[in-house]
C-alpha cells in the first residue's frame, strides 16, 4: 500500500499521479479521470490496462492516443491540495448576526437556546471586520469575502447594514474589494430586498419549492406559510444586480419533484444557480415525519433538474460534487473560515456549538476580548487537521479533491472502504453526471442509469484508483 | 392620438432628414412594417434616387409586400428577417422560412436572444436551404424602461454567451457569420471565448449609441427600448449628428455607470473598449426613492 | 428667542440614484446635474434611503468613523446643508404633517 499522507508527496512526481488518477467503469466503457491534471476521457479496457501498465513501468506504449494520455499526466499537474500552515488566512468571515429567525421550519437544526435572539453588538462586528480587512490587505489578497449567516441575518439588520458600510469604507481606505454574500430565508421587507438587490454580490435564497411544499417545510412562526412573501421578493431580487440562487431542501416526499421544481424555478425567476441538498436528519426533522430522500433517487431527479438547469443557462449545484473544486475541506472548516457569532466567539463552523460537540469536536477559534480577535493556536490546527489527508476513507474515492469528505459534523465516514454510505454514493453518482458532462458525453450518463447493475459496480467501487484497477473477467 | 401607420406624404420630412444628414440607406421598422396599407408605395419612395432600403421583418408579410420586396434589386434592399424558433411556433417558422426563401440573398436571417435556453443552430439549416445572406444577425433583447417585454438580464448575459460562441464556431464551419446588435459587453465573453469569435469571423462590437429612430409622431427616439425615456423633436433642421450629439449629452449622466455595479470601474470601459451595455437597462437600474429626514435644528443641541 | 424647530429635509422628487460598486451616482434628472457619493456621504444616502432616522444616522456614523457623537452629529448636520444647496434635498421647518424617516429599530 503507498503512502498517501501528506509526508507521501516528497515523492510528488509519482506518488501525486499514482493517486490521483482514477477509473471509473462506465457499462463497457471506462472514465479515465485525472483531476489535478485536468484531465478526463472516456476509454476502454485495453487502454485502462495499457495505461496502468505503462505508468507503472515509465514507459510508453505505442499507441498514439495512449500515449498522449500518459504525457499529460507526466508533466505535472496541479499541486495536490495540502492544509494550510503558517499564519492564519481565512477563506473568508462569517458574520452570524443573531441566531434567531421568524420562520420556524420543520426540519431546522439551528436551534440554540442559549443565544437565540442575542444580536450581534455592532463594535463586534467592526471589531471582527478590521481585524480581517487588515489580514486581507496585508496578504496580498485582492478581494475580501463577507459573508452573512443566521439564523436569519436580517433579523439583525442594523447589524448587517453596519458590517455592510463599515467593510465598504475599510476596503476602500486598504485599496482592496469586498463581496458580500448572504444566505437568507427571503421573507424581508420590499424596502429591504431593494437594497439586497443593489447592495450585496450574492444573495443564497432557502426556497423549497411551490407554496405547497414550502409553506409545509419552512411556515412562519405563527404558522402563516412563508411561500407568498418569499416569491415576491424573487421577482425584485430578479431584476436586481446581485446574482440569485437557490438552496433547495429536499426530502424523500419532494425528491421526485425535483426536475419540475427547477424548471419553475427558470421559468418564474433570473437565476445564477439551484443548489439542491437533501435534509439533515434532525431530531426536529424526524419529528415533524420529513426525512432525506434515497440517494439513488436523489442522484437521478438531480440529474434530470441539472440537465433543465443547464439548458436554462443556470448553474445546478449538489456542493459535494462540484468537479472544479480542488480543495482538503468541504466548507470554511480547514480553510480558515472564520465565523463571528452574535456572543463573540470565532468558531470555524457557522453551525451551532452543540452540533460539532456532539461530534466530539471543538470547533471554536478564539473570540474577541476587549476589541480585540484572539485566537487558540491549537484550536486553528486542530481545525486544519480536519481536512482530506486525513480521512483514509476518501484516499481511492475519485471525489477525493472534491468533496473532500463532506461536512465534518453531518458526515460520518463509513468504517471500510467500499462501504459507501448514502452521502458518498450520491455524491459519486453526481460528480460522475458532472465529469462526463464536462467531456459533452451526457449520453453515457443515460446509458449508465439505463443498466442498474453497472450503476451500482460503478459506485460502489472499493477503490477509483487507476493503480488498483484489476483485469476482472 | 397617432395614427397607427405613417401617413406616407409625412415620409418625405424623414427622407429630407436623411438627406439633410448625409445618408443613403432608409429603414423601416415597427411594429411590422409590411403591414403598413400603403406599404409598396413607402418602399417606392425610400428607394427614389438610388437609396437603400433596409426592411426590419417578422417575417410573416402580407404576399403584395413580399411580391414588393422580392422585386427588388439585392444591390438596393435588405430585409432583416427576424425568425422565432421553430419549437415556439412550427406555423409561423414554416412562413418565414418560406419568405426567407423567396427574398433569396435580400434576406438576412435576424435572431434576437430573449432567453437563455435559446437555440440557434436551426438558422445554419435555414440559411443553407433558402439561399439568403449567410449572416445571422445577432441581438440581446434589451428590456423597455417598464420592463414589461421579455428580455434577458445581464446576469444571465455569460450563460448565453457561451452558446453564442458555440453558434459562431459552427457557422463558421458553413462560411456563416455572425453580425452582432448593440449592447453586447466586453465582460460576457472570456478572452479565450472572444479569439474563438474572431477565429469564427464573429463580428462584435461593444456598442450602444443613439442609432435614431423617427416614430409615427415625428418624434425622434433613442432606440427602440428607450422610447419612454426622451425624445426630441424632428425639425426642419435637424440632423442625425446634431441629434446623436444631443442625446449623448442628455444621456452622460447615466453613462457613468453601465447594466453592472462594477462597470463604473471595468478597465475595458475606460480604454473604451465597451460601452458598459444597453443603456435602458442601465437607466433601469436607478431607483427613485422618496425619503425624508428630520433634523433638529443646530441650537438645540445633541439628538 | 423662539425654538426654531426642526428641519425636515426631502428627497428631490426628480432625483434618482444607483449603487455602484465603488460608488452611489445620483442623477438630477430635469438638469441633466450628477453627483458621485463615496465614503461616509455614500453611507448617510443608503441609510436615507432605508429610512433610519437621525438619530441612529448619527449613532452609525460615529461607530463606522470611530468618532465622538457630536462629530457624527455636524458631520450629518453638513451632509444635509451641502445637499439641500446643490439641490438634491428640499427642506421645510417642522413636521409638515408627516414624521421624518420612522424605520423601527
Amino acid at each position: 500500500m503507498r503512502n498517501i499522507a501528506p509526508s507521501g508527496l516528497i515523492d510528488y512526481g509519482s506518488s501525486a499521479t499514482w493517486h490521483s488518477v482514477f477509473v471509473l467503469p462506465i457499462v463497457e466503457h471506462y472514465l479515465l479521470y485525472a483531476p489535478l491534471h485536468n484531465l478526463g476521457a472516456v476509454i476502454d479496457r485495453v487502454a485502462v490496462q495499457r495505461l496502468r501498465d505503462a505508468l507503472s513501468m515509465g514507459r510508453d506504449t505505442g499507441v498514439e492516443p495512449i500515449d498522449d494520455i500518459l504525457a499529460t499526466l507526466r508533466i505535472r499537474g496541479e499541486p495536490a491540495p495540502m492544509p494550510r500552515q503558517g499564519p492564519l488566512q481565512p477563506a473568508l468571515l462569517g458574520l452570524i448576526p443573531t441566531r434567531s429567525c421568524n420562520l420556524a421550519c420543520e426540519y431546522c437544526g439551528f436551534l440554540d437556546p442559549a443565544g437565540a435572539n442575542q444580536v450581534m453588538n455592532l463594535n463586534l462586528a467592526r471589531e471582527a471586520i478590521a481585524w480581517y480587512l487588515n489580514l486581507v490587505h496585508s496578504s496580498g489578497i485582492e478581494t475580501a469575502e463577507v459573508h452573512f449567516f443566521g439564523g436569519e441575518p436580517f433579523c439583525a439588520e442594523e447589524v448587517l447594514d453596519f458590517a455592510y458600510h463599515f467593510a465598504s469604507l475599510r476596503s476602500r481606505e486598504l485599496g482592496c474589494a469586498v463581496r458580500f454574500e448572504v444566505v437568507t430565508n427571503g421573507t424581508f421587507s420590499e424596502e429591504r430586498c431593494r437594497w439586497a438587490a443593489d447592495s450585496l454580490d450574492t444573495i443564497i435564497v432557502s426556497l423549497d419549492g411551490p407554496a405547497s411544499i414550502q409553506d409545509r417545510h419552512r411556515p412562519r412562526k405563527d404558522g402563516r406559510g412563508s411561500f407568498a412573501t418569499v416569491a415576491r421578493n424573487l421577482n425584485t431580487l430578479s431584476e436586481g444586480s446581485a446574482e440569485l440562487s437557490i438552496r433547495v431542501c429536499v426530502t424523500s416526499e419532494t425528491v421526485d419533484a425535483m426536475p419540475d421544481i427547477a424548471e419553475w424555478l427558470c421559468q418564474s425567476y433570473r437565476l445564477v444557480s439551484v443548489c439542491f441538498e437533501p435534509v439533515q436528519p434532525t431530531p426536529q426533522s424526524t419529528a415533524a415525519g420529513l426525512f432525506p430522500p434515497d440517494p439513488w433517487t436523489f442522484a437521478l431527479r438531480f440529474i434530470q433538474a441539472a440537465d433543465i438547469l443547464e439548458c436554462h443557462g443556470v448553474e445546478p449545484v449538489y456542493a459535494a460534487a462540484d468537479i472544479t473544486a480542488r480543495q482538503v475541506s468541504f466548507c470554511p472548516v480547514g480553510q480558515d473560515g472564520v465565523i463571528v457569532t452574535p456572543d463573540g466567539t470565532l468558531n470555524a463552523c457557522y453551525l451551532v456549538r452543540s452540533d460539532w460537540e456532539a461530534r466530539g469536536l471543538n470547533l471554536c477559534l478564539g473570540r474577541v476580548e476587549e476589541g480585540v480577535p484572539w485566537f487558540n493556536d491549537e484550536a486553528v490546527e486542530a481545525a486544519r487537521r480536519l481536512n482530506v489527508w486525513n480521512k483514509p476513507f476518501c484516499a481511492r474515492c475519485f471525489c477525493r479533491w472534491h468533496c473532500a469528505g463532506g461536512c465534518h459534523v453531518h458526515h460520518e465516514l463509513p468504517a471500510s472502504p467500499g462501504t459507501y454510505d448514502p452521502l458518498c454514493i450520491q455524491t459519486r453518482l453526481i460528480a460522475t453526471r458532472n465529469i462526463l458532462n464536462s467531456l459533452e458525453r451526457d449520453d453515457l450518463t443515460s446509458f449508465l442509469w439505463q443498466h442498474p447493475e453497472a450503476l451500482a459496480r460503478m459506485a460502489g467501487q472499493p477503490s477509483d484508483l487507476l493503480i488498483d484497477f484489476e483485469e476482472g473477467p | 392620438m397617432a395614427s397607427r401607420f405613417l401617413e406616407t406624404e409625412r415620409l418625405a420630412e424623414r427622407l429630407d432628414f436623411l438627406a439633410r444628414s448625409g445618408l443613403r440607406e432608409v429603414r423601416l421598422l415597427g411594429g411590422e412594417p409590411t403591414l403598413h396599407p400603403a406599404f409598396e408605395e413607402l418602399v417606392e419612395q425610400a428607394r427614389s434616387g438610388g437609396r437603400e432600403i433596409t426592411v426590419f421583418s417578422n417575417g410573416l408579410m402580407p404576399a403584395r409586400a413580399l411580391d414588393c420586396l422580392a422585386d427588388l434589386p439585392v444591390w438596393q434592399c435588405t430585409v432583416v428577417v427576424n425568425v422565432n424558433q421553430p419549437d415556439e411556433s412550427e406555423q409561423d417558422y414554416y412562413r418565414q422560412r418560406e419568405t426567407i426563401r423567396r427574398l433569396g440573398e435580400r434576406a438576412m436571417p435576424g435572431f434576437t436572444i430573449y432567453r437563455p435556453d435559446f437555440e440557434a443552430e436551426f438558422l445554419l439549416d435555414l440559411i443553407a436551404a433558402t439561399g439568403c445572406s449567410p449572416v445571422i444577425r445577432l441581438g440581446l433583447a434589451h428590456p423597455c424602461l417598464s420592463g414589461a417585454n421579455r428580455f434577458l438580464h445581464p446576469n444571465q448575459y455569460r450563460a448565453v454567451a457561451l452558446k453564442i460562441v458555440r453558434l459562431a464556431r459552427a457557422a463558421a464551419q458553413t462560411d456563416i457569420r455572425l453580425d452582432f446588435d448593440c449592447g453586447f459587453v466586453r465582460c460576457m465573453f472570456s478572452d479565450t471565448e472572444l479569439e474563438r469569435l474572431r477565429q469564427a469571423q464573429a463580428h462584435i462590437a461593444w456598442e450602444c449609441s443613439p442609432i435614431l429612430d423617427v416614430d409615427l409622431d415625428g418624434k425622434v427616439i433613442h432606440c427602440y427600448p428607450l422610447a419612454q425615456f426622451m425624445s426630441l423633436p424632428l425639425t426642419p433642421s435637424a440632423t442625425t449628428a446634431q441629434m446623436r450629439s444631443e442625446f449623448e449629452a442628455r444621456t452622460r449622466p447615466y453613462r457613468q455607470t453601465g447594466i453592472f455595479p462594477q462597470c463604473s470601474a471595468c478597465p475595458f470601459r475606460a480604454a473604451g473598449q465597451c460601452s458598459g451595455g444597453c443603456l435602458a437597462a442601465t437607466v433601469r437600474r436607478f431607483r427613485r426613492t422618496p425619503f425624508q429626514i428630520e433634523m433638529p435644528a443646530s441650537e438645540r443641541g445633541a439628538l | 428667542m423662539s425654538d426654531p424647530g426642526p428641519i425636515v429635509y426631502h428627497c428631490a422628487p426628480t432625483v434618482c440614484w444607483v449603487k455602484d460598486s465603488e460608488q452611489t451616482i445620483l442623477v438630477e434628472e430635469r438638469s441633466g446635474q450628477s453627483w458621485s457619493l463615496c465614503g461616509p456621504e455614500a453611507v448617510v444616502w443608503d441609510l436615507l434611503v432605508l429610512k433610519y432616522p437621525a438619530d441612529r444616522i448619527v449613532e452609525f456614523l460615529a461607530a463606522l468613523l470611530d468618532e465622538p457623537h457630536e462629530r457624527a452629529q455636524q458631520e450629518l448636520r453638513s451632509i444635509l446643508q451641502r445637499w439641500e444647496e446643490i439641490g438634491l434635498l428640499a427642506t421645510g421647518k417642522g413636521s409638515h404633517g408627516q414624521s421624518g424617516n420612522q424605520r423601527r429599530v
